[in-house]
C-alpha cells in the first residue's frame, strides 16, 4: 500500500480540493461576518484591542503552528528521530522571552507596531524607518518560507507536480490570503488563526492518542517499531541524525529560536490585539499551554509514523519529510482524516502569511506613511486606506517570491528569518525597554546592525555557495562556515546599541525616558479603552 | 517637568481621569470622523525635534490633564513596581536560558551520554527534552502567579495614586 501511495499524490485529489475549498469558502464568510463595519486604524492594526487573552494565546499559538512546524517537525521526526524532536523544543523554550521580556511591557508602550516600542524617546523619523526595514525584511524572508512550502504541499496534497500548475495554486493561496487582510484586517485574521489552531489540535490530539491507543499506552514500543523501519536504527533515539558533524551550527540555530521567535513582527503586533498587559500576558500562558501538548503531540505522531508508515516510504513520497503526517493520517484515518489534516495544513499557510502580511502593511502605513511622511499629522482612514495597498503589494511579492522560491529549502528561509528577527529587534526591544540610557544612536546601530551582519554573514556562508546543498552550486564564496549566522551576529547587534549608545551622547530625552518607563510598567496612558 | 505645569509638590500625582483624558486627545484634532480610538499623543512627542513635551495644539494647554510621569516615575511605589518585576524577570531568564542552553550542548556535543537508555528505549535526551517543556511549563504558571500576587496589586497601586484608576 505504501509503495503504491509513494507514487501517486496522497488519498484523492478532488477530494482534497474540496475540503481546502469549503475550508477557504467557510473562513472568508467568518471573515466578513467578524469584520463587518470596523475602518480605523485601531481596528485593522489591532482589532480594535479587543479579544481575550484566550482567544489571542490561541492565536499566537496559531501564528507558530505553521505548516512548517507542524509538517516540517513531524516529519524530521519521523525520518531523523531524536534531532526532530530537538528542534521542536526551542519553539517552546522561546515563548518566556516573550513571557518575562516582552509581551506586556510591549503591549502597554506601543499601539500598532514595533517602531512605536522603539522610536518612543528616540527621534521618530530615523528610528521608525529602521523598525521598518527591519520589519519588512524579515515579514519577506519568513513570508518566503511559507509560501515555498505551500509550493510542496501541493505536490503533495492535490498531486499537481508540474512547475505552472504549482505556480497557479500557490497564486490562489496568496490571492484568498489578500481577501483575508482586506476584508478583516487584524479581527478576521485573528479568528481565523483561532479557527485553525482549535481545528489542528483536535487533529494532533485524536491522531496521539490513537496511536497511543493501537501501542498500549506503551510509548516504548512505539520506539521500538519506528527503530525497526527505520533505516537508522537505534541512531533515531539519540542526537546526531541530522545536527551531527556541525555541532556549532546547531547552537546557533538553537540560539536564533529561542531568541528570534518573540522578535517576529506578526508575532509582535499580536500582542497589541489585547486590551491590556495583563491580557497580554494570559496570551502567553495560554499559547505556552497550547504549545506544549501541540509539540508532544507531534514527537509521537514522529515516531508513530517511522512505526507505521516507515520512513523509506515516507521519504519517496512527492515532498518527502513533509508528507509524514499526511501519510499516517490516510493509514489511520482514511481518506477523511487526510482531507481534515490537507485543509488545516493549507489553512496554516494561508492564516500564517495573513498575519505577516498585515504586520508588514502595518509597519510600512503606519511607520512609513503616517509618521515619517505625514509627520503624524494623518487621517486615519487614510493610513487604512495606505495600509490596504500595502498589503496588496505585499501579498503580491510573497506570490512572486514564493513561485521563484518554490523548491527551496524551506527550514533554511525560516532559520534566516529567526536569526534575522533575534539580531535587530530583540537587541533593539530589550534596550529600550529596559535601558536608561540608549539613545537614537543606539537604537540605529543595533537595528542596522544586526540585520546587516545577519544578512552579509548569509550571503557569504554555505547556503549561498560552496556546498552540494547550496544555492549556487557554481561557484564557491563562502567565508563563514556556519548556516546560521545567529551566534555571531545575536552578540554583534547588542554590541552595537552598546557602542552606539555610548558614542550617541547623553540620554537625549529624560522626561520621555520617564514617560516610556512608567507607561511601560503600569499602562498609564496605554489604555485609550477603559 | 513633563506636563510644563501643575508642580506643586503638595500634589505629586495630579488628579487626572480617564474621562477628563480623552476631551484632552480630542483637543489635539487628531480625532476624525468618529473614530473614536487615536493614537495617545505621547507617541508624537519627537515629531517636533528631540524634545520630548508636546507642543499642544488648538490653542488647549494639555499639561492639567496629562499624568505626571516625572513624578510618577520617581515615587517609591513605583520604584518598588520596578523592582519587583525585574528581581523575578532577569534572574528567571538567566535560569532558563542556561538550562536551554546546557540541553542544546549536551545534544551537541554529547551523543552518547544523551542516547543512554533509561527505561524501555526511552533516552536520557527525550527525558531530559520533556524535562525542557516541563521547566517552561512551571516557569510560566510561576510567574502568573508571582505577577497576580506582587505585580498587579502594585500596578493598581501606583495607578490609583496617580488618579487613572486600575487596570
Amino acid at each position: 500500500m505504501n509503495v503504491v501511495l509513494a507514487a501517486d499524490a496522497i488519498g484523492d485529489p478532488v477530494a482534497n480540493i474540496g475540503v481546502f475549498a469549503a475550508f477557504a469558502v467557510a473562513t472568508l464568510a467568518l471573515v466578513y461576518v467578524v469584520s463587518r463595519g470596523g475602518t480605523s486604524t485601531a481596528d485593522y492594526y489591532a482589532a480594535d484591542s479587543g479579544f481575550t487573552g484566550a482567544q489571542n494565546g490561541i492565536a499566537l499559538s496559531g501564528d507558530f503552528l505553521s505548516a512548517a512546524s507542524f509538517l516540517g517537525i513531524a516529519g524530521a521526526i519521523a525520518v531523523h528521530g531524536y534531532d526532530g524532536f530537538l528542534y521542536s523544543v526551542g519553539w517552546v523554550v522561546a515563548w518566556l522571552v516573550g513571557l518575562l521580556l516582552i509581551g506586556e511591557l510591549l503591549r502597554n508602550t506601543g499601539r500598532f507596531t514595533m517602531g512605536d516600542v522603539i522610536a518612543y524617546r528616540m527621534r521618530q523619523r530615523p528610528v521608525r524607518a529602521a523598525a521598518a526595514v527591519s520589519t519588512l525584511v524579515i515579514s519577506f524572508f519568513y513570508m518566503l518560507a511559507q509560501m515555498a512550502g505551500a509550493g510542496g504541499l501541493v505536490a503533495l496534497l492535490l498531486n499537481i507536480t508540474d512547475r505552472t500548475g504549482q505556480s497557479i495554486i500557490i497564486a490562489i493561496v496568496g490571492l484568498i490570503m489578500i481577501l483575508y487582510v482586506l476584508v478583516g484586517g487584524m479581527k478576521g485574521t485573528t479568528w481565523v488563526q483561532i479557527v485553525k489552531a482549535v481545528l489542528l489540535l483536535l487533529c494532533v490530539t485524536m491522531i496521539t492518542v490513537f496511536l497511543l491507543g493501537k501501542f498500549d499506552f506503551n510509548f516504548s514500543s512505539i520506539l521500538q517499531q519506528a527503530v525497526a523501519n527505520n533505516p537508522l536504527g537505534n541512531a533515531i533515539l539519540k542526537p546526531g541524525t541530522l545536527y551531527g558533524g556541525n555541532e556549532l551550527d546547531f547552537v546557533s540555530l538553537a540560539l536564533a529560536l529561542v531568541l528570534g521567535i518573540c522578535s517576529l513582527p506578526h508575532v509582535l503586533t499580536r500582542f497589541y490585539t489585547v486590551p491590556n498587559a495583563v491580557q497580554a500576558r494570559r496570551s502567553v500562558v495560554w499559547a505556552v499551554c497550547t504549545m506544549v501538548v501541540f509539540y508532544l503531540c507531534t514527537l509521537v505522531i514522529g515516531y508513530g509514523a517511522s512505526a507505521l508508515v516507515g520512513s523509506p516510504a515516507i521519504l519517496n513520497a512527492p515532498s518527502g519529510e513533509n508528507s509524514a503526517a499526511p501519510l499516517l493520517a490516510l493509514q489511520i484515518g482514511g481518506p477523511v482524516l487526510l482531507g481534515i489534516v490537507s485543509a488545516v495544513a493549507f489553512a496554516t499557510i494561508l492564516a500564517v502569511v495573513a498575519g505577516l502580511t498585515l504586520a508588514a502593511s502595518a509597519s510600512f502605513a503606519h511607520d512609513v506613511y503616517a509618521n515619517i511622511i505625514k509627520r503624524g499629522r494623518t487621517d486615519p482612514r487614510a493610513e487604512v486606506k495606505v495600509a490596504r495597498i500595502t498589503a496588496v503589494v505585499v501579498g503580491v511579492l510573497a506570490i512572486l517570491g514564493g513561485i521563484l522560491a518554490n523548491g527551496q529549502n524551506v527550514a533554511f528561509l525560516v532559520a534566516l528569518a529567526l536569526a534575522l528577527a533575534a539580531s535587530a529587534n530583540l537587541s533593539t526591544i530589550l534596550y529600550a525597554l529596559f535601558w536608561k540610557r540608549y539613545n537614537t544612536a543606539g537604537a540605529l546601530s543595533s537595528l542596522y546592525g544586526g540585520l546587516g551582519s545577519c544578512l552579509l554573514l548569509i550571503m557569504f556562508s554555505p547556503v549561498v555557495s560552496g556546498s552540494p546543498t547550496s544555492i549556487f552550486t557554481m561557484v564557491d564564496f563562502h567565508l563563514f562556515p556556519l548556516n546560521n549566522p545567529g551566534i555571531v551576529s545575536i552578540p554583534f547587534s547588542f554590541l552595537c546599541g552598546y557602542i552606539g549608545t555610548m558614542l550617541g551622547g547623553r540620554s537625549e530625552s529624560p522626561d520621555a525616558q520617564k514617560e516610556m518607563e512608567v507607561r511601560s510598567l503600569t499602562g498609564i496612558g496605554a489604555d485609550l479603552r477603559q | 517637568m513633563l506636563c510644563g505645569g501643575n508642580n506643586d509638590p503638595s500634589d505629586r500625582f495630579p488628579e487626572v481621569t480617564a474621562e477628563v483624558e480623552r476631551p484632552a486627545y480630542d483637543s489635539l484634532g487628531m480625532q476624525t470622523g468618529g473614530i473614536r480610538r487615536v493614537d495617545p499623543p505621547q507617541l508624537e512627542h519627537g515629531m517636533w525635534g528631540a524634545g520630548p513635551t508636546p507642543a499642544p495644539r488648538g490653542g488647549e494647554p494639555l499639561a492639567p490633564r496629562r499624568p505626571d510621569y516625572a513624578a510618577i516615575q520617581s515615587s517609591r511605589e513605583f520604584a518598588e513596581l520596578r523592582s519587583r518585576l525585574r528581581r523575578f524577570v532577569f534572574p528567571m531568564t538567566f535560569v532558563f536560558l542556561s538550562w536551554y542552553l546546557t540541553f542544546v550542548l549536551l545534544a551537541a556535543y554529547a551523543h552518547d551520554f544523551m542516547g543512554t537508555q533509561v527505561f524501555g528505549l526511552i533516552t536520557v535526551g527525550m527525558l531530559l527534552g520533556l524535562a525542557q517543556f516541563v521547566t517552561t511549563l512551571a516557569i510560566t504558571l510561576t510567574y502568573n502567579r508571582y505577577a497576580k500576587r506582587k505585580l498587579d496589586p502594585q500596578v493598581n497601586l501606583v495607578r490609583t495614586q496617580a488618579g487613572v484608576g486600575p487596570a
